[in-house]
């Protein structure tokens, strides 16, 4: 996995910061506050080289269960990178994650999943890039793969039943349906931004009395490590529910993540640089050194605008609530056009930009896109010889566009100053953004350093338009009615796959089927009415389920409750096949299976959730996935329920390799307009 | 058909974009975010032409910029080249009033005065005095439901513009009050210093000067399907 976050940025970060003033600094205003609510104090006595570091912290602030176990706990200063502890509680600082040992079973909450089998193998060798399918086959052959549980699952009673609703074995609180506002703990994964001077920024589930303690004890926490280890802390982890913290102390800036679901610490670190990251491309690194350098204790919360707020919830939203695999692939999504068609676009782009020297002179335009697609799939690309930008940069202006296309305004060109923290983290580029079409979503991106070249653009971007729409192949794609655009998994030819996600290394893009969560949902109700002799009670329900099915539709909660399912089965099948810290556990390539066993019990009451039709209709659940990652492409795939055939999953996703190498033109874009 | 540019100034979350929404939209979105950068919308009107009682069509060509302090140093891409500035306050918020009076003596300061974004002729002075400024109080809903709330008086409003020669009016942009009204009246004293210039331009040419008035730079694209 590519890492996002620069290694040596890092490192000279840390020499910066670890000499810091040799004082915890607590922010004027917290210790009164921590008084008033007595259920939070933190304590750090630092004597003849012992620390207790305690924390008493109500269940509001951190889970019950977890916290209550870890209450007091004693760390030695002078111990070497990574403390494990009396208890299940591990706090690991200085990049030195390497001593942990992934623990693949640690989900506290999963319903009855038996346990996960592991195996990985490294003996692809790059010269046979054309064989895969005999490697592969090898690679199945071997022992590792014959381990029956790993295959089977535990309970082999199975279904007779193969469907392809996706179930949901993960801890079932996840879903956005029960969270609670009242409590910050109720939110599985919350994000966290504060100064260094202790100040609150940003957090995700807003609740301003809680957050200034927070804020208090996060910082006192990454100050602690500052001062007494002269190192910066990453993550704590808490192994018996799970819970992970995860740091990123940046100059003024403290970013924490809080996660219960799973991902992996170089995820998290990813997720906080990202956000980071956020705040480079609102302000530049410039601004907001020059706002910290004069005083210490700025209120940058304030000092954001109300829409940097919208927009890091929005960022944080995608990022919890939303199926987002762009940052854990590192890669953005391309929308497949027929190569034909797509080559056509560019050479109209090429044509267009050529007879317009006269408005935008070079140098005016610096990249743009055709975007299509709520969740901006790049139809085409316009870009200089000899530039590219980063992927982490692009993603930025993407999340952008998406809150663009959320607000639905097709009457409005907007034109949005934004710094690349990659690029330049210390100017502003300017975007001009104009939807083409609110059915398919379509979007024309255009990107220029100077600040007056709106009208430029937009006469450029309409003139265009207008040549495009000329062509009807090209109208129909960019500004066509049709909302779905993509492809489904029904045109390729992989039994028994429920979804796939397939990255091609070289063009650092993604494509993925469109998501087609209610597929069959009529079946299996008439399925279950009338073959099912379940109680009445679930018969009722069943109806009512049917009279809302309109309803869910419309305000797209069983999409969200989908892609939050998707992501923690993607999350899974990615950490399998990396450690902690997002190093491929095996340099080259990479084959395993995850095989997902369970049972949906009924007393689970998720409002409107599928997972409840399938509880009568077919209790168990068999769902495999697969990971394949070799230098040119990263395959990741997950059955349908039912299947627990190693053998099938794998001739699949052999058939999938075949089409995305045969279709590779159509479904990545491989250079772009060039100018 | 007449092209206008009009730029909307005011601190943040006074209501620009929901003036703009309700005049381009008719629309009215409680829960509005935040603009980011500024928006780029058109639209036009019709005036009446009170010499021939003729129907004119006005498009205006509207920017909708960011409220916020850090796109400052933008504002000027936006309000250089206006024929009308809208300066919004929320009547709720006293602070808001000052930021417009702010907003107000920049653009009398800046707008025309720069000698680079314009033509070479030497009518630059005239863009100075035919800016037109409207100034406008919005969420005048808001007091009509709880007269508590307003905290900028109608009177000093109506003082400070009389002093500083604007155009002034209340609006509610939720209830759709005085929001057609401000653009109506916007647009027909444009219309009328337009003529003022045609004319003035017409006398020099009898008097045997030639001077070639070139419309102000046109972003709409004579090719474009849409225009």
């Amino acid at each position: 996995m590519v890492n996002i976050s620069n290694s040596d940025e890092h490192k000279t970060f840390n020499n910066n910061t670890t000499n810091k003033s040799g004082t915890i600094r607590f922010i004027p205003g917290f210790n009164s506050i921590s008084k008033a609510t007595p259920t939070v104090s933190i304590a750090l006595n630092n004597s003849r080289g012992t620390t207790d570091l305690s924390i008493t912290a109500p269940s509001d602030i951190i889970n019950n269960n977890s916290i209550s176990s870890t209450s007091s706990h004693r760390l030695l200063p002078e111990s070497t990178k990574s403390y494990s502890s009396l208890r299940d509680i591990e706090i690991s600082f200085d990049e030195s994650l390497s001593s942990r040992v992934p623990n693949k079973t640690s989900n506290g909450n999963i319903n009855e999943v038996a346990p996960i089998e592991f195996t990985t193998s490294n003996s692809i060798s790059q010269n046979e890039h054309n064989s895969y399918q005999e490697i592969l086959t090898d690679l199945l052959s071997e022992s590792f793969y014959s381990y029956t549980p790993s295959v089977c699952g535990m309970g082999r009673c199975g279904p007779s039943v193969v469907s392809n609703e996706l179930p949901n074995i993960f801890n079932k609180s996840e879903t956005l349906l029960s969270v609670n506002k009242q409590r910050l703990t109720r939110f599985n994964k919350n994000f966290f931004i504060i100064s260094d001077a202790g100040k609150p920024i940003f957090t995700m589930h807003r609740d301003d009395k809680k957050i200034i303690p927070l804020a208090g004890i996060i910082n006192t926490i990454v100050n602690y490590f500052q001062v007494n280890q002269q190192a910066e802390i990453k993550t704590i982890h808490f192994r018996n529910t799970g819970q992970k913290f995860v740091f990123l102390n940046k100059e003024h800036i403290i970013i924490m993540i809080h996660s219960n679901l799973g991902e992996s610490f170089k995820i998290l670190q990813d997720q906080c640089y990202f956000l980071y990251s956020y705040l480079i491309s609102t302000l530049t690194s410039k601004s907001l050194e020059r706002l910290f350098r004069n005083r210490s204790n700025f209120d940058l919360g304030t000092f954001l605008a109300q829409s940097d707020i919208e927009n890091l919830n929005s960022i944080c939203h995608l990022l919890s609530n939303n199926f987002y695999p762009d940052i854990f692939l590192n890669a953005l999504q391309s929308n497949p056009i027929e190569k034909r068609i797509r080559n056509k676009i560019h050479k109209e782009i090429l044509q267009e930009l050529h007879e317009n020297r006269d408005i935008i002179p070079r140098g005016t335009l610096l990249y743009g896109f055709l975007l299509i697609g709520e969740d901006t799939k790049m139809a085409a690309v316009i870009r200089p010889q000899g530039h590219t930008l980063y992927t982490h940069d692009i993603q930025l202006l993407f999340c952008l566009v998406r809150r663009h296309l959320h607000l639905n305004t097709m009457d409005r060109e907007l034109w949005i100053p934004i710094c690349f923290p990659k690029f330049n983290s210390s100017g502003f580029l300017y975007s001009y953004i104009k939807t083409l079409s609110l059915k398919n979503k379509s979007v024309m991106v255009l990107l220029s350093a100077q600040k007056d070249a709106f009208f430029k653009l937009k006469l450029f971007g309409d003139r265009l338009l207008t040549r495009l729409g000329k062509d009807s192949h090209i109208a129909k794609i960019i500004i066509s009615d049709n909302p779905c655009t993509g492809f489904s998994i029904k045109d390729i030819p992989a039994p028994l796959i429920h979804h796939f996600i397939f990255k091609s290394t070289k063009n650092a893009q993604y494509i993925m089927p469109i998501m087609e969560y209610n597929i069959k949902y009529q079946d299996v109700i008439e399925n279950t009415v009338s073959c099912n002799d379940e109680s009445e009670n679930n018969q009722k329900y069943l109806g009512n389920q049917q009279k809302d099915d309109i309803h869910f539709m419309e305000d797209g909660i069983d999409l969200l409750n989908y892609q939050i399912k998707l992501q923690r089965y993607y999350m899974e099948l990615h950490n399998s096949v990396t450690s902690e810290d997002g190093s491929k556990l095996q340099s080259r390539s990479v084959i395993n299976f995850i095989q997902w066993d369970g049972i949906t019990s009924k007393n689970i009451s998720s409002y409107g959730d599928i997972d409840n039709l399938q509880s009568v209709n077919n209790r168990r659940i068999h769902i495999m996935g697969m990971v394949w990652c070799t230098p040119h492409f990263e395959l990741y795939l997950i059955s349908n329920n039912g299947v627990s055939d190693k053998g099938a999953i794998s001739s699949s996703a052999k058939n999938i390799l075949r089409w995305c190498q045969k279709h590779e033109q159509r479904l990545f874009i491989q250079n772009g307009a060039i100018f | 058909m007449l092209q206008f540019k009009l730029v909307l100034l005011g601190d943040s979350s006074v209501g620009k974009s929901s003036i703009v929404n309700r005049f381009v939209k008719d629309t009215f979105d409680e829960f509005r975010e935040s603009t980011i950068g500024a928006a780029f919308l058109s639209q036009s009107i019709k005036i009446k032409d009170p010499k021939t009682n003729q129907d004119v069509i006005i498009k205006f060509e509207i920017w909708d910029t960011a409220g916020q302090e850090r796109y400052k140093s933008l504002a000027p891409m936006y309000y250089r080249n206006a024929n009308a500035a809208l300066v919004v306050y929320d009547i709720t918020i006293a602070d808001s009033l000052l930021k417009a009076k702010s907003w107000v003596n920049e653009l009398k300061e800046k707008v025309g005065n720069s000698t680079d974004d314009n033509d070479n002729d030497n009518d630059n002075n005239n863009n100075n005095n035919n800016l037109v400024i409207h100034l406008v109080g919005n969420k005048l809903d808001l007091v009509e439901d709880d007269p508590e709330m307003r905290s900028v008086a109608t009177e000093d409003a109506v003082k400070y513009s009389t002093d500083e020669n604007l155009l002034f009016k209340e609006v509610s942009a939720k209830t759709d009050f005085n929001i057609k009204e401000v653009f109506q009246t916007i647009g027909e004293k444009l219309y009328e210093i337009r003529q003022k210039e045609l004319d003035n331009n017409n006398n020099k040419q009898n008097k045997g000067e030639i001077n070639i008035s070139l419309p102000r730079p046109s972003t709409n694209d004579s090719t474009s399907c849409c225009s």
